[in-house]
């Protein structure tokens, strides 16, 4: 099993329960997108997984082995994240930037073979041009996808991303997500994102995670997670869900009674 | 082998590498150069050429004017030396902490080494107290220095063991050892007499007056190793320096790391200051003038900081020497002249190299 959730938990300072009894399992290289309220633990099931944070209960196994028990060069040959910003203090160039990532396989000198995969991975993300340019003299967007690049250039077999569209238009979020849906079954990566864009997430996702209260509410494709029934249950918001391109499209409904009295109940007026 | 369509990308790549090595070579070799010729600058009047025949003729054996090989070998010669290595190891240590600190502030002295330094040198001067029993003197001062300067990286490994300190606690722990420290000092300066005052205030200004030959030796030899070190964890270094989320998904434990590169910077300062007493500005600012011109990639910033640095305070310590009416401090210098050719440095390169 290439990644395997087992009834995972997660509190900080034993009091305040992040995770509860998250348990899944994927074998296949796809695109999981994660997606659910603020605050409900979508980061912190991400971080769980690539040992930023240590789990207070369950495990979490990436090709049968916990990942407490990996060294952590080792995991990160295997697991790749992306952050949602790259606070990076000192900027430099775009490719020694994207060369970094390299790190948990070659911690040396860089060879012939590590600026073969920056060179591919930045042509893959269709930001060649920006090669040898500084980093920080970058737009947001083109920060972004230099930290795509990044996590891509070490060819991880799991690929995390949080919120990997934040900072994109919208033709750049369709380019990811749609780029990072063909990488995951072109580079056969099993590819997790948490999204906050439903419609993003509906088309390109091979399966969706959808989570609540600190649990996982409903796993399945984008059709069977994305219903009005779901979005109303999690969000509290009203929206009806039509089907474009054989994918669930949510259009949310701004007046309809549902989601006023739900603002009211909830004090979120 | 990179594949042709490449080429061209990967030529200009490696074109900007060779402009960096070049900077570097080029730092390296005038500070060479500055350093053979400090050596023939200073109040005794001695020409570059005479200089240089002292110094092969001592070496060949030949008899030497005992007053040139006095001045030359036994003053000059230490305190070029001197120089190159607390330069280079004081501007590596800058680079270092800015880059594990994440922060363009940080130096060495930010974690409170040079404030221990001087409370330690004060101690021995001003209560005659050894810290290790049995020593006397000079020796005594250095010793005093090293061991109080080793203090605030001492406490942060002991803070670590019950909880993680993020970056910016260690700066504010350091800093405030640093405030205890100078505190301590004054207080213990008001129980001195006008003779041991004047030697503490002395010891705390910081010279490169006191290298010999026997004291270059520790300095040497700690400096090349922790130096070495250090530029073979660059890789390492850029990668803290991205955030430590980062780090650990990159396979770096960043506090681990951390704790390892602050210990190996503590010891190469504290060595470095426990003979010169603190000489300030070369940690902050020459790692953050060589950013500009070869960019923040700590396998090219550590070699050419340290190399810099060196340049840096060997002309410094020149000008300190030429215009010695007063025997004006090395330190004093280096901010004078140093800090407006710093800020005229940013303001003409017009570009950020921070984000």
């Amino acid at each position: 099993m290439l990644l395997n959730i087992d009834d995972l938990d997660f509190s900080y300072d034993k009091k305040l329960d992040v995770l509860n009894n998250i348990s899944i399992n994927f074998d296949e290289p796809q695109l999981v997108s994660i997606i659910g309220p603020n605050g409900v633990g979508k980061s912190t099931l991400i971080h769980c997984i690539n040992r930023i944070l240590v789990p207070t209960g369950g495990v979490v196994k990436v090709d049968d082995l916990d990942v407490q028990e990996y060294n952590l060069k080792k995991l990160a040959r295997s697991v790749a994240y992306v952050p949602y910003t790259t606070g990076d203090a000192f900027p430099l160039t775009v490719i020694d930037a994207v060369l970094i990532g390299r790190f948990p396989i070659n911690d040396r000198r860089p060879k012939d073979e590590d600026f073969e995969k920056v060179y591919q991975s930045l042509e893959a993300l269709g930001i060649t041009d920006l090669a040898l340019r500084p980093f920080n003299e970058l737009s947001a967007g083109q920060k972004q996808k230099v930290a795509l690049a990044r996590g891509l250039v070490r060819e991880p077999k799991i690929l995390l991303l949080d919120e990997p569209t934040a900072n994109l238009d919208i033709r750049y979020q369709m380019e990811v997500v749609r780029l990072l849906h063909d990488l995951a079954h072109e580079w056969h990566m099993l590819v997790i994102m948490i999204s906050h864009d439903l419609n993003i997430a509906a088309k390109f996702s091979d399966m969706v995670i959808l989570l609540n209260n600190k649990q996982i509410f409903v796993v399945g494709t984008p059709e069977e997670v994305l219903t009005e029934e779901n979005i109303y249950d999690v969000y509290g918001v009203s929206s009806k869900v039509i089907t474009d391109e054989g994918k669930p499209h949510v259009m949310l409904r701004a007046y309809s009674e549902g989601n006023k009295t739900n603002m009211v109940s909830t004090g979120r007026v | 082998m990179i594949s042709p369509k490449y080429a061209s990308l990967h030529r200009a790549y490696e074109t900007m590498i060779s402009k960096k090595v070049l900077f570097i070579v080029f730092c390296v070799t005038i500070a060479i150069l500055m350093m053979v010729l400090s050596v023939s600058i200073g109040s005794y009047k001695i020409s570059f050429i005479d200089s240089f025949k002292v110094i092969i003729d001592h070496m060949l054996g030949n008899p030497v004017d005992r007053q040139d090989l006095h001045v030359i070998w036994n003053l000059r010669m230490p305190r070029a030396i001197m120089a190159v290595f607390a330069g280079a190891g004081l501007a590596t240590g800058g680079a270092v902490m800015q880059s594990m600190m994440r922060n363009p502030l940080a130096d060495p002295y930010i974690m409170g080494i040079s404030s221990g330094a001087s409370l330690g040198a004060t101690i021995s001067i001003i209560l005659g107290i050894s810290l290790i029993p049995g020593f006397t003197g000079d020796l005594s001062i250095i010793l005093n220095a090293f061991l109080l300067s080793m203090i605030p990286v001492a406490v942060i490994v002991l803070f670590t063991k019950h909880r993680s300190l993020s970056p910016i606690m260690m700066i504010l722990i350091g800093l405030s050892i640093m405030f205890i420290f100078g505190a301590t000092t004054t207080l213990l300066k008001l129980l001195a007499n006008p003779g041991q005052l004047a030697e503490a205030y002395m010891w705390g200004i910081g010279t490169l007056g006191r290298a010999t030959w026997e004291n270059i030796i520790p300095v040497a030899v700690l400096t090349s190793i922790c130096m070495v070190l250090l530029f073979r964890f660059s890789n390492s270094l850029n990668i803290l320096a991205m955030g430590d989320r980062n780090a650990v998904s990159s396979g770096v434990d960043p506090k681990r790391k951390r704790m390892y590169y602050l210990i190996i910077v503590s010891l190469m300062t504290a060595t470095i200051v426990s003979f010169t007493g603190p000489i300030g500005f070369v940690g902050l600012v020459c790692p953050n003038i060589v950013r500009q011109f070869i960019g923040s990639d700590n396998r090219f910033l550590i070699p050419c900081s340290a190399a810099f640095g060196s340049l840096f305070l060997i002309c410094a310590d020149s000008v300190s020497k030429t215009v010695s009416v007063v025997n004006m401090p090395v330190g004093v210098v280096m901010a004078l002249v140093g800090g407006p050719l710093f800020v005229s440095i940013l303001l003409r390169m017009n570009k950020n190299s921070w984000a």
